[in-house]
């Protein structure tokens, strides 16, 4: 009967019912009150429903009732990272990786823990970490998930990719990796991509608020691509103008520029979900930005240096001409600086920091 | 009404009609009743008004004149006795059959040496048919078919119709197109090559009347039904969940016509790659094959399920032949509204209720939000009552505190049927809430 409260608990806790699995769990830990698996259930309960602090209540129980399991540290130091609390997290994964060593489950949670505390020791040791994981249980896509979440700590997108790549491998269905790898893609730009990867990840699991939040993200910066293409045919019609092109020239570049970027992000909005192209619409400002600055380029070829032309109609489209042209050296000095700095951070760990573990 | 109605006795029923909880007047047309001679009336009344005040002397004098026993009176038999589990007679509980030579009968109506001796469980069963329940059930509970009583499962004849179930023009007319029209039609069916088989998908925010609907259209149809959910099987099936599962449509098919009604369907047939269980997902692979009538023929079965979460259904149980339809079970609309209120509302001492505003200001409420919303109100004046020592009916203002309190449970269920709508509609299995969300402007 107990057992069956058990089991009882761990079906409804895989089915979604995490409040019926914890009156399971109630009932059985009336009867055993020490006992770990049924104070981990409840602490695994508590982390389902996202309530930290209630799931390092029962872990620091199951720890009390039994110091030896490592399940009971591992779950403590899940509770404890999501708390923020990372050097306590990690403490709780070395306690749980000394009790199993040849698990594969206490590296992955250090690893994490190891991230979480940041500096570049502790990417050495997660990467050891990972590594080790990855030698126990080559055949699990966790690992592999663990390890590609290593690769990006240390700015190694393609190595990370190759590390979903093989988590998708061996699940084809596996959330942490489709989302993993959109977020891989998202962060090397190609932003279609990313977004129809996070539109199947949505598809399959449409109430995590997580992948929504990516998809959001992803919307934003599909958007903010546009205003960029805005921005470099804005750029290529002044460059032009101060030349001194004649105004054919500058007409027919601002034109065949306009229309070939319009089909060209008209073909990659309709490569991206429904789902991804409502959030796209819905995000105004980009789009918005990206229709300003081809107008103005527009009102720049047809207005520039035309005969009588009054000051006024020639200084509005030069004065915007310039802001957008600030900001948008702005954004691609930003964008220069952070990929040398990605750049410099891969290679630095690659020739240095990995090189002495 | 009786025919031989003095204009007293007339008068006095109608005003009892008018006011059903006035103990007083009803104990009063009881006795007038009992004096004309017409027991059977009198004791429904009695009955009725002792329902509402169970300690009243007068009443269980009037009873007792009416069934012909001897008075109890206070002395002998107290009005509220704590209860006793020997007392198997008390006739404020269900009568068990129990052997005559076993049953302990309250001393003060024991049988005693020359006395009329009283058949309570002859009295029981005559009150049984006359006295009316306190909350009709609105043919809502149906009774259960005996036989096979080993079963964890009921197969029940379903009272209910489509015509109880207020608003859900679109669903009942769904379900008239795919279940109750070829059923109806026999030849048309064979001439269409229509079969009896297949399932439909009732999904909606909870609170909302799909386990009625459920229930509605195996009564409209004339079919037993069976009901099945996810609680059954891990209350009682735990080791034996295949084999329990297999009895149970192997019992609907014998049953055919059946309605077999799986609630919580995202629990039985949840998502297979999200099952870290093997108990659970063995289940879902036997419930798979029994849809697919791989253990016999599923002519006849028809298969509704309900589920506050279609997302968490496993892909596999939507295909044709298993549960291919979907049904969006909506809040109920105005006029739903207002049928489930005055519902909720028809044994309750109120008083100017606008029924109107309360129609209009309970948008987005599900039909147990307003059920609730009427037991808060209710709850008010009961205390008023009590804190003032006099009586008062349940008014507008009771409704109006009620509202302030009572907010629709559907919110957190719209939010995520809202995000479903935007990420999870790419074959248009949503297209239905989406529409609705979009019209709320929800999306």
């Amino acid at each position: 009967m107990v057992d069956t409260d058990l089991q009882r608990a761990r079906a409804l806790l895989d089915v979604g019912r995490h409040d019926q699995a914890r009156t399971a769990l109630g009932q059985y830990l009336a009867s055993s009150p020490e006992s770990v698996e049924a104070l981990c259930l409840l602490a695994r309960s508590h982390q389902l429903d996202r309530d930290y602090h209630e799931m390092l209540r029962a872990a620091d129980q199951a720890v009390a009732s039994a110091p030896d399991s490592e399940w009971a540290h591992r779950l403590r130091s899940i509770a404890l990272g999501k708390l923020r609390l990372p050097v306590e997290a990690l403490l709780a994964a070395r306690h749980a990786v000394e009790l199993a060593p040849h698990a594969w489950q206490p590296y992955v949670i250090m690893v994490d823990a190891l991230l979480a505390t940041g500096g570049a020791n502790a990417r050495r040791d997660a990467f050891d970490a990972a590594a080790h994981a990855q030698r126990l249980a080559p055949h699990e896509p966790e690992v592999h998930n663990s390890r590609g979440r290593v690769f990006q700590a240390i700015s190694d997108p393609a190595a990370a990719r190759r590390s979903y790549q093989e988590a998708l491998r061996l699940d084809a269905q596996n959330p942490t990796a489709r989302n993993n790898l959109a977020i891989v893609e998202l962060r090397r730009g190609r932003t279609t991509l990313a977004g129809e990867r996070l539109g199947e990840v949505l598809a399959d699991r449409p109430t995590e608020t997580l992948y929504q939040d990516n998809a959001r993200t992803a919307a934003r910066t599909w958007g903010v691509r546009l205003m960029d293409a805005g921005s470099a045919v804005f750029l290529a019609v002044l460059v032009i103008a101060l030349t001194g092109g004649g105004r054919p020239v500058l007409l027919g570049t601002c034109l065949t520029l306009l229309a070939g970027g319009g089909v060209l992000a008209a073909s990659r909005y309709r490569r991206l979900p429904p789902a991804l192209r409502r959030l796209v619409r819905r995000d105004r400002w980009p789009l918005l930005g990206a229709a300003t600055q081809a107008t103005v380029a527009l009102l720049v070829a047809l207005l520039w240096r035309v005969p009588g032309a009054s000051a006024a109609l020639v200084a509005v489209p030069i004065l915007l001409a310039m802001g957008i042209a600030f900001f948008t050296v702005l954004r691609v000095r930003n964008r220069a600086i952070a990929a040398v700095a990605v750049f410099c951070r891969r290679w630095w760990y690659r020739l240095v920091v990995l090189r002495r573990s | 009404m009786g025919i031989s109605d003095s204009p007293l006795i007339a008068s006095i029923r109608a005003a009892v009609q008018d006011r059903p909880e006035d103990v007083p007047l009803r104990l009063h047309l009881a006795e007038l009743l009992l004096n004309a001679g017409e027991q059977a009336d009198a004791i429904t009344h009695v009955a009725a008004a002792l329902q509402r005040q169970p300690d009243s002397a007068a009443g269980r004098e009037l009873m007792s004149r009416a069934i012909g026993a001897p008075a109890a009176t206070a002395s002998v038999a107290p009005p509220v006795a704590p209860p006793d589990p020997s007392m198997s007679v008390d006739p404020g509980l269900p009568v068990e059959p129990t052997p005559p030579a076993e049953r302990v009968l309250p001393p003060a109506i024991a049988p005693s040496g020359d006395g009329p001796s009283v058949d309570w469980r002859a009295l029981e069963e005559e009150l049984s048919d006359v006295v009316p329940p306190r909350f009709a059930r609105a043919d809502a509970e149906p009774d259960p078919i005996l036989g096979e009583a080993d079963r964890a499962f009921d197969v029940e004849m379903s009272r209910v119709r489509l015509a109880d179930v207020g608003g859900m023009a679109d669903v009942k007319h769904r379900l008239e197109l795919a279940f109750l029209g070829p059923l109806r039609n026999p030849q048309l069916r064979a001439m269409y090559g229509k079969s009896l088989r297949g399932g439909l998908l009732l999904y909606g925010p909870p609170g909302c009347g799909k386990t009625f609907l459920a229930r509605a259209v195996a009564g409209e149809m004339g079919a037993r039904f069976i009901s099945l959910s996810i609680v059954d099987v891990l209350n009682m099936w735990i080791g034996n969940s295949e084999k329990n599962l297999h009895e149970i449509f192997g019992t609907a098919r014998r049953n055919a016509p059946c309605v077999l009604f799986l609630d919580e369907i995202d629990a039985l047939g949840h998502k297979r790659s999200q099952l870290q269980s093997s108990a659970m997902r063995t289940l879902g692979n036997q419930l798979l094959a029994e849809l697919d009538g791989m253990e016999g023929d599923n002519e006849g079965v028809f298969l509704l399920a309900a589920t506050n979460a279609p997302w968490d259904v496993d892909a596999a149980l939507r295909r044709p032949g298993r549960l291919d339809r979907m049904a969006l079970v909506l809040p109920p609309d105005p006029p739903a509204r207002g049928a489930i209120l005055e519902y909720h509302l028809r044994a309750r001492p109120i008083a100017n209720i606008d029924l109107n505003r309360l129609v209009e200001v309970t948008e987005h409420f599900s039909g147990a939000d307003l059920a609730h919303l009427c037991e808060t109100a209710a709850e008010h004046a009961m205390h008023d009552s009590i804190a003032s020592g006099s009586v008062r009916m349940i008014e507008q203002r009771d409704f109006e505190r009620a509202l302030r309190e009572v907010r629709p449970s559907t919110g957190p269920w719209f939010a995520t049927a809202r995000n479903v709508a935007m990420f999870a509609n790419e074959g248009g299995s949503y297209d239905e809430l989406a529409a609705y969300l979009k019209k709320r402007k929800l999306i």
